[in-house]
């Protein structure tokens, strides 16, 4: 007879197998504006479970009700100016929990802002990435010698 | 699966339909002194389905035992002093769970964003997890909370239930 632990394991996959599971990734730079809230695009679809994704809007739109866990990475080209910003947005506003900055230091190499944390949805619910960076010009994502951006969306619990 | 279910309480059942978590966010901006543990003080409570948290204190008492993923922010003023430092400990004792640490930023007058996530093993009533900060910038240093760098800021704190410890 199966112990508890196998049991719970076995009932969270029977419960779980079709929660959402969202990721995309940029392949392609963006160019981002100095001091001008932009929205990230991704031209990547890795895993859309359940066809939340618009790819002209790079909107993601809640099929399944409940909490989310955000993950968010975006790498920048190298530049020692200002800060990088990233967060989620939902529903046209800017997250302040799963929000994230970082400033270059004086090195020669492309850096990446990060961030993960808890959103809860309904039904809907739009959500975006959206990017600060404050270079004082122009500056592009990174996409080579291994660096992307990714955003992922794991549902988590209703 | 209708034996599976039949071997499996009531209360099983219920921790995986309805798994504990936390979220709290700080929206009062903090003093963290310099070279000292200090517990981050969260005063918004988002969600905490099963009360486990304790705003006086800043403290969380896991309700059943489990593996949590956790995850904090800590939002900091502007200070290009380095560093800064933050991690998950028992209760105010010290006693570390996690500890990191990372450099100021490079320049005066930018806020700095630091956070970790990763899982961790509780026990019911027994582990009271809080967050610390601590700063090496040689004075007070306060958290960051509101409007700054064009976007809003504010730390927060999110454990939340996501498998069983094997029996003992």
């Amino acid at each position: 007879m199966p112990d508890t632990l196998t049991l719970l394991n076995t009932l969270d996959i029977q419960f779980n197998q079709a929660k959402p599971l969202f990721q995309v990734k940029q392949a392609n730079s963006q160019s981002i504006g100095n001091s001008s809230v932009t929205t990230l695009s991704y031209d990547t679809l890795i895993f859309d479970s359940h066809s939340g994704w618009n790819s002209g809007t790079h909107v993601y739109t809640v099929q399944v009700a409940g909490w989310y866990w955000a993950s968010i990475l975006v790498n920048w080209q190298t530049n020692t100016s200002g800060i990088r910003t990233c967060r989620l947005n939902r529903n046209g506003t800017g997250s302040s929990v799963v929000i994230g900055t970082c400033t270059p230091g004086t090195g020669t190499s492309a850096i990446g802002t990060y961030i993960t944390g808890p959103v809860q949805c309904s039904i809907g619910d739009t959500l975006k990435v959206e990017v600060v960076q404050t270079s004082g010009g122009s500056l592009s994502t990174q996409v080579t010698a291994g660096y992307t951006s990714v955003f992922t969306l794991d549902w988590m619990k209703r | 699966m209708s034996s599976l279910l039949a071997l499996v309480t009531a209360s099983q059942m219920s921790i995986i339909d309805n798994p504990p978590m936390l979220l709290v966010q700080q929206t009062v901006s903090q003093s963290v002194p310099s070279s000292t543990f200090t517990t981050i003080t969260y005063t918004n409570v988002l969600y905490d389905n099963y009360s486990g948290y304790n705003s006086g204190t800043s403290f969380y008492t896991a309700p059943v035992n489990g593996w949590y993923r956790a995850a904090f922010t800590i939002q900091w003023a502007a200070n290009a002093t380095p560093a800064r430092l933050g991690g998950i400990e028992n209760g105010g004792s010290n006693a570390v769970t996690w500890l990191t640490a990372n450099d100021a930023p490079s320049a005066s007058g930018v806020t700095t964003s630091f956070g970790v996530s990763n899982i961790i093993e509780l026990s019911a009533g027994l582990s009271i997890q809080n967050v610390f900060g601590d700063q090496n910038s040689g004075a007070g240093l306060s958290t960051q909370v509101g409007t700054s760098n064009l976007t809003s800021y504010n730390s927060f704190f999110c454990l939340k239930w996501i498998a069983a410890l094997p029996s003992s």
